[in-house]
C-alpha cells in the first residue's frame, strides 16, 4: 500500500509545558479520506501543524516517502495543503487572486503557470468570478471555499483541514461536503462534526490528551458510543 | 485609469504644490481648480472631499510659529500685547501659503485613495519601487484592520450586554478605566495570536522570508506619454508660479 503519511512516535510539548502529543503513530494511504476526532485540547490541530513542519516535535514523519526535515521542508509544504480553521487567518492577501496565487508563487513557478493554476483552483471550488474580490467582503462559506482554493493551487497530494465545517450554515456546510467529496486528494480533517465524518471519511481516528485512543473504519468507530462518550464526543 | 498613472501624477502634483513659492496665490488657485476638475470627473462628492481634507489642519499648527518668527524687513503688521508678539506680514503670507498647500495636497491624496482600490494602489507602489516589505506590511495592515475593528466591536457589544443601567450602578471612573484597559489588552493579545496564526498560514504555503508577487502588467507607450505630458503640465504651472507670480517673501 502506498503510504503518503507515515508518523512514528511523535511527541510534542508546548513551551508552557503542556504535552500536546504523546507517542502518536499514524499511517494514511494515498486517496484515503480520514477524520481526526477528539475534544478540544486533544492535540488534533497540533498534529496537523506537524504535517508540513509548522511545528516540529520529536519522532519521525514521512510525507510521500520524504522525511520531514529542513532539507525537504519546501517540497513537503508543496505536497501538504494545510487549511486553517479560521479563513481570516488563511486569507491574508488584499485580493482573492493574490491569495490563491501565493502558494504557486513560492513554489517558484513561472507567472503563466501561476495564473493557470489560480484559475484552475478557483474553478475547482466554483468561485471563478471571485478573483478580484477582497476576502473581507466574502461570506463564511465563500471564504472557506477560497481557503481551500489557496492550497489546491499548489496541487498538493494531501489536503489537511482543521475544523472545515466550523461556523458554516447548513447550506454552506452541504456545499463544502459536496466539494470535499469530489476532490481526488488524500484528505485528513480534524473535526467535531460527526455528520461530516459519517458522510465523508472512510476512516476515523479518535484522539484525546495527545494520544490516539481509537482508529478504524468510520462506521465501526461511530458505533462505539461508550468510547466516543468517554472522550467527549457524541 | 491605471492606478500607477494616478499615483505617479498625484505624487507629482503634491511635489509641485509643495515647491510653489509662498504667496503664489494664482498658482494655488490653478492647482486647486485642477483638483476640483478631477473631483468632478471622478464624480466624488465635494462635501466628502472637504471633510476628509480637514486632515490638513495639523499642518497649520506646525506652521503657526511662522506667524511670529519669520525674519523680514517689513514692519510688524500687528503687535500683540502684553507679550509683545509682532505679527509680521511675511510670516502671515508664509503661514497661509503652507496652510493652503497642505490643504490642496491632502485633497489630491484623498481623491487618489477614494478613486483607487487599495490592491491596485499597492501594485502601483511596487511599480514605483517602494520596498516590497513596506508594501506587504501595508497590505497586511489594511487586510486585518477591519478584522480587528470587528473584534473590538464584539468586545464592546459583550461589555454593553453586561452593563445594565440600574439606579446607583455604573461603577467608578477608575473601575471603568480598568475595564477599558483590560479590553484593550485583550484586543492586543488577540492581535498577537492572530498574527502568529497568519504567519503559520504563510509558512504553510512556502513563505521563506522573501516577499514575492505576481509580475505587473506593462504600461503602454500611450499611457507613459500621457503621464509625462501630465507631469510636464504640472512643471509648467510651477515655473509660471515661480517666475511670474512668485513673491520673494
Amino acid at each position: 500500500m502506498n503510504q503518503v503519511v507515515d508518523i512514528q512516535e511523535l511527541n510534542y510539548t508546548y513551551p508552557d509545558g503542556n504535552a500536546a502529543l504523546r507517542a502518536v503513530s499514524l499511517q494514511i494511504t494515498a486517496g484515503e479520506k480520514v477524520a481526526l476526532l477528539g475534544p478540544n485540547g486533544a492535540g488534533k490541530s497540533t498534529l496537523l501543524l506537524h504535517l508540513n513542519g509548522i511545528l516540529t516535535g520529536s519522532g519521525k514523519i514521512n510525507i510521500c516517502g520524504l522525511e520531514l526535515n529542513k532539507t525537504n521542508l519546501g517540497r513537503i509544504r508543496a505536497l501538504v495543503g494545510l487549511v486553517f480553521q479560521n479563513p481570516d487567518d488563511q486569507l491574508f492577501s488584499p485580493t482573492v487572486n493574490d491569495d490563491v496565487a501565493y502558494g504557486p508563487l513560492y513554489m517558484g513557478l513561472a507567472p503563466e503557470e501561476v495564473e493557470r493554476r489560480t484559475r484552475q483552483a478557483l474553478a475547482a471550488v466554483h468561485m471563478e468570478g471571485f478573483a478580484p474580490r477582497m476576502p473581507y467582503h466574502l461570506s463564511s462559506g465563500e471564504k472557506k471555499r477560497i481557503a481551500i482554493a489557496t492550497v489546491l493551487s499548489m496541487q498538493p497530494e494531501i489536503l489537511v483541514l482543521d475544523e472545515p465545517s466550523a461556523g458554516l450554515d447548513p447550506r454552506a456546510r452541504r456545499e463544502l461536503i459536496s466539494l470535499l467529496t469530489g476532490l481526488p486528494q488524500t484528505l485528513l480533517l480534524a473535526t467535531h462534526d460527526m455528520a461530516l465524518v459519517r458522510e465523508l471519511a472512510q476512516r476515523a481516528i479518535v484522539m484525546d490528551r495527545g494520544e490516539i485512543v481509537a482508529n478504524g473504519v468510520t462506521g465501526e468507530i461511530l458505533a462505539k458510543r461508550e468510547v466516543l462518550a468517554e472522550h467527549g464526543l457524541e | 485609469m491605471d492606478a500607477r498613472l494616478k499615483l505617479a501624477f498625484t505624487l507629482g502634483f503634491i511635489l509641485t504644490t509643495s515647491l510653489a513659492p509662498p504667496g503664489s496665490w494664482v498658482t494655488y488657485l490653478l492647482l486647486w481648480t485642477l483638483v476640483l476638475s478631477l473631483v468632478q470627473l471622478a464624480q466624488v462628492q465635494i462635501g466628502f472631499l472637504m471633510r476628509r481634507s480637514l486632515l490638513a489642519l495639523p499642518f497649520a499648527l506646525a506652521a503657526l510659529p511662522q506667524l511670529f518668527t519669520h525674519q523680514g524687513t517689513m514692519p510688524p503688521a500687528i503687535t500683540l500685547s502684553p507679550v509683545h508678539l509682532d505679527l509680521l506680514a511675511p510670516g502671515v503670507i508664509r503661514f497661509f501659503s503652507i496652510l493652503l498647500k497642505s490643504w490642496i495636497s491632502v485633497q489630491a491624496a484623498v481623491l487618489l485613495v477614494t478613486t483607487t482600490p487599495l490592491p491596485e494602489l499597492l501594485m502601483a507602489l511596487r511599480w514605483l519601487h517602494v520596498p516590497q516589505l513596506l508594501v506587504a506590511i501595508t497590505a497586511l495592515m489594511w487586510r486585518y484592520l477591519v478584522v480587528l475593528v470587528d473584534e473590538a466591536k464584539c468586545l464592546l457589544t459583550s461589555r454593553n450586554a453586561r452593563s445594565p443601567s440600574l439606579p446607583g450602578s455604573g461603577g467608578s471612573l477608575f473601575w471603568r478605566g480598568h475595564v477599558t484597559g483590560g479590553m484593550a489588552g485583550s484586543l492586543l493579545l488577540r492581535s498577537i495570536e492572530r498574527s502568529e496564526r497568519v504567519f503559520s498560514a504563510m509558512q504553510a504555503r512556502g513563505y521563506d522570508g522573501e516577499i514575492r508577487s505576481l509580475p505587473r502588467p506593462v504600461l503602454s507607450r500611450k499611457q507613459i506619454i500621457f503621464l509625462w505630458l501630465a507631469l510636464l503640465g504640472l512643471a509648467v504651472v510651477l515655473v509660471i508660479g515661480t517666475l511670474v507670480m512668485g513673491r520673494a517673501v
